[in-house]
């Protein structure tokens, strides 16, 4: 409420309305006559109510100071007293407040007072240590007549002094009980400025007791004049000793406080409200890299990187509201460097309100890159197990599946079989035709064998695949299975060569054996011929008469022509053998019946031998005209020269169909094979079986190698005195 | 020098070679009678027919490998059936145009066989062997 009246009364009225204190002014009726803003503010946080001019005081005192405040105003008003002090504790904001009364004249008499009420908790709680000190302390008495010359010491500071009862005390002999030096001096020089002046002191001294113990006292003193001349000296004496140490432990604690809070490792800070630093200690300046005055007063919020304002922010709102939280963030510091972080928050309490909170923050910016790395590692490994070439499926012991890779699921995928899922069974998802026996895996797991089996899995996207299934056990330090391993690897390329390899080792037998056949010809066809010559050659030389060397010329000739005949079958065989690129095409076999009947003309008419051909006459094969001309020519030769000397010779040539396969029959009524005996020899080199001495036998293993060479086959049956059937069984 | 043999046998298809080898035998006058058989059948016939006649059994015997009807090999086995119960002391030598080792070491596997000799046969071995067969004798 503003009084318009000039210059001076301006300035108190903004004195008044902007003081920090509470002010008040009561008319006599006890009415609100004037308050300043923070009365308002007090009223509203004390009662909840505003105050407006013309309230009754009444309103708003608590009904438990009304009598008090009675006494107050009438005193006041009455002018009996200027200043009174009423302490209130107002336990809603946890505060001290003191009220002053002062009466206001108008024209010499009292007719308004003014209440001004100040926060006086910091005071209050000072004074509280104080009585609290005073309770443990002793606090005596002493006093100096200097009319009567006597000399007063009370019960208590007798006591503190240690002096006997019967011990008198004189004027001086107290002086001497101050410590000698400093502070026997200061209370000599105390004593003579009060008695000179009536400046009283309070000094703080050691004492040496009656016993020689040595404490700390505080004496009080204060002068009494008696017309203009000194009366009396009198004060209190205090034991301190006590308040001393508590005020030494105090500093202790507060230093064992301070350096717990300077020398911890960690950096320490504490934000006020409005996340303001109000200290630090050097690790939290060594963290943000800055000084300790830089920091003060600073906001938080700039260290914190934008990404982790928001959340910090709620961490501190939540610390302000008196949880303790810990939690881990960025942090930026002076110098603009990335760290991470470790944030504890406490709320810092002080009689049950939160004024601020503390901060503890750790570097974990290692351990957090220790922790990236970890995860990049395991992250690889993963990569590794997911991106190699063997299917890995990681079970339990009871083939429980832990973990797989994309091979293993593809695997079981490529066998039609319901996909891989951790944490199901196996037992299903191992089966396919061919089982895998689980109790099997399992048993010789547990002996920590591993177990491989081969699954071959026609595929119809990349044909038949191979893969080795291997069941590895997985043991722990002491032998224990842990789990098992299945692992999945594709072997096909593997398994191709090896079918690769397989079949070129076949073909490299069989041209061993066509080695040893060739070698076989050689030692014993062409070698009989180069022996019959040396021994043709012996005998010419030791010819008698030239009736033997004509004879002998006659032999060589003889074994000239053998040796050029076997020289041209043996051509012939070779030649089979390195025929790579022989022309295949449909041929008749009539046509060529016909040119080996042509050829064998002059055998048939002597033996008077029936060709009874029961082939169609369109009927052909693929073959090279070639080996086809030999194979008719020795075939029906041989049965011509094998046939019966008591019956006619029949050769029935027919055909049928096995297996979409075509086969020629070429069957005769004449001596037949001891297959059991022969059969072995039979299309062996240079064998003749009948005890025909113009047989060239090599005409079957040369029709043999034919008729292999051109993808196919011959089969005999036989039976001694009855005939021969032979069958040729083309591509 | 050389006392005649009674029996020598040749058991051969070779017909230049058995003519050439009963002239040099003749001319050595290395035995009474000298028997020509064109494979193994044949000679294991006349072996029984001997045994069966108790005629006189070959001395020595000149063995082919490779012949029609009857080989080398099959004729040891049936011979070693024959002397099996019957006294037959035929010398047998295996005579073949082969220089394959196999031949030679599949000879050697026969206690019946006395040795192998590669064709031709030169009279020089001729005598040896008929000086060898006369000691066993």
């Amino acid at each position: 409420m503003k009084n318009d009246s000039g210059g001076v009364n301006d300035m108190i009225w903004s004195y008044f309305e902007n003081s920090p204190d509470v002010v008040f002014i009561l008319d006599k009726d006890k009415n609100i006559v004037f308050f300043n803003k923070n009365a308002s503010k007090y009223i509203l946080s004390d009662s909840g109510m505003s105050v407006r001019s013309g309230d009754s005081i009444y309103k708003f005192i608590n009904p438990q100071m009304v009598d008090s405040f009675d006494i107050h105003f009438q005193k006041t008003i009455n002018a009996e007293s200027i200043e009174r002090n009423i302490n209130v504790f107002n336990p809603v904001n946890d505060k001290w407040w003191s009220a002053t009364y002062q009466p206001i004249y108008t024209d010499g008499v009292v007719n308004a007072v003014s209440i001004t009420i100040s926060d006086i908790t910091a005071t209050k709680k000072t004074e509280r240590q104080h009585e609290e000190i005073s309770n443990v302390s002793r606090v005596g008495g002493w006093e100096a007549d200097y009319i009567n010359n006597t000399n007063y010491w009370s019960p208590v500071s007798r006591q503190i002094l240690e002096i006997p009862a019967d011990f008198s005390v004189g004027m001086h002999s107290a002086i001497d009980f101050y410590k000698a030096g400093p502070d026997r001096e200061n209370i000599k020089v105390a004593i003579k400025n009060a008695i000179e002046t009536g400046i009283g002191f309070d000094l703080e001294l050691q004492v040496i007791t009656h016993s020689g113990k040595n404490i700390w006292t505080r004496t009080k003193g204060k002068a009494e004049f008696h017309n203009g001349k000194v009366a009396r000296l009198y004060g209190t004496f205090q034991d301190t000793t006590e308040k001393r140490s508590i005020y030494e432990d105090l500093l202790i604690s507060q230093q064992y406080y301070k350096s717990l809070f300077e020398q911890n490792p960690n950096a320490v800070f504490a934000l006020d409200l409005n996340e303001k630093f109000i200290s630090v200690n050097e690790n939290a300046a060594l963290l943000a890299e800055c000084s300790v005055p830089e920091m003060l007063g600073s906001e938080f919020a700039p260290f914190c990187p934008k990404e982790d304002v928001t959340r910090v922010m709620d961490f501190f709102t939540q610390a302000q509201l008196g949880r303790s939280v810990s939690y881990d963030c960025g942090f930026i510091t002076a110098k603009g460097n990335r760290k991470e972080i470790n944030i504890t928050n406490l709320p810092i309490i002080i009689n049950g309100v939160v004024v601020a909170i503390y901060g503890i923050a750790k570097d974990i910016s290692e351990s957090i890159s220790a922790k990236n790395q970890l995860e990049k590692s395991e992250a690889n490994l993963r990569t590794v197990f997911d991106n190699t070439d063997i299917g890995y499926v990681l079970l339990t012991e009871s083939f429980k599946i832990v973990s797989f890779n994309n091979h293993a699921q593809s695997y079981i995928l490529s066998k039609n079989q319901s996909p891989l899922k951790e944490n199901e069974y196996m037992t299903g998802t191992v089966d396919d035709a061919r089982s895998i026996d689980i109790a099997e895996v399992r048993d010789n797991v547990q002996k920590g064998k591993k177990v491989i089996y081969e699954r071959n899995i026609k595929s119809a996207e990349y044909g038949d695949q191979w893969y080795n299934i291997t069941f590895h056990p997985v043991s722990g330090i002491q032998n224990e299975v842990l789990g098992i391993i299945m692992e999945i690897e594709n072997i096909t390329a593997r398994k191709k060569s090896e079918i690769e390899l397989n079949k070129s080792f076949n073909l490299l037998n069989e041209q061993n054996k066509r080695l040893l056949n060739f070698s076989y010809i050689i030692s014993h066809n062409l070698r009989s011929h180069t022996s019959n010559i040396k021994s043709i050659l012996t005998f010419l030389e030791e010819a008698e008469n030239e009736e033997e060397k004509v004879e002998m010329m006659e032999h060589l000739k003889n074994v000239s022509n053998s040796l050029d005949e076997t020289i041209h079958n043996l051509n012939d065989v070779v030649s089979i053998n390195n025929s790579v690129n022989l022309i295949y095409r449909p041929l008749f076999l009539i046509e060529f019946i016909s040119k080996a009947t042509d050829l064998l003309k002059d055998q048939i008419i002597q033996k008077k031998a029936i060709i009874d051909n029961k082939l169609l006459i369109d009927t052909s094969v693929n073959f090279n005209p070639a080996f086809l001309e030999s194979i008719m020519l020795n075939f029906l030769s041989n049965a011509i020269k094998y046939s019966h000397p008591d019956r006619q010779p029949i050769i029935t040539l027919d055909s049928y169909t096995d297996n979409g396969q075509f086969v020629l029959i070429i069957a005769d009524n004449g001596i037949g094979i001891d297959l059991e005996k022969n059969g072995d020899k039979l299309f062996g080199f240079y064998k003749t079986f009948n005890g025909n001495s113009d047989a060239r036998g090599l005409g079957l293993f040369i029709c043999k190698n034919q008729v292999e060479y051109m993808g196919g086959k011959i089969e005999v049956e036989s039976e001694l005195g009855k005939g021969t059937t032979f069958k040729i069984f083309f591509k | 020098m050389i006392t005649k043999l009674k029996n020598i046998w040749v058991i051969d298809d070779d017909k230049l070679y058995t003519f050439l080898l009963t002239k040099t035998l003749n001319k050595l006058q290395a035995s009474e009678q000298i028997s020509v058989f064109e494979n193994g059948k044949l000679g294991i016939d006349a072996l029984k027919l001997r045994i069966e006649q108790q005629a006189d059994l070959p001395d020595l015997i000149f063995l082919d490998i490779n012949m029609s009807v009857m080989d080398g090999w099959e004729f040891i086995e049936e011979y070693k059936q024959l002397a099996h119960g019957n006294n037959i002391a035929s010398i047998i030598y295996v005579a073949s145009s082969s220089i394959s080792a196999d031949d030679m070491a599949k000879a050697k596997s026969h206690k019946e066989i006395y040795d192998y000799i590669v064709k031709p046969i030169s009279s020089n071995t001729i005598i040896s062997i008929l000086e060898k067969t006369q000691k066993k004798n």
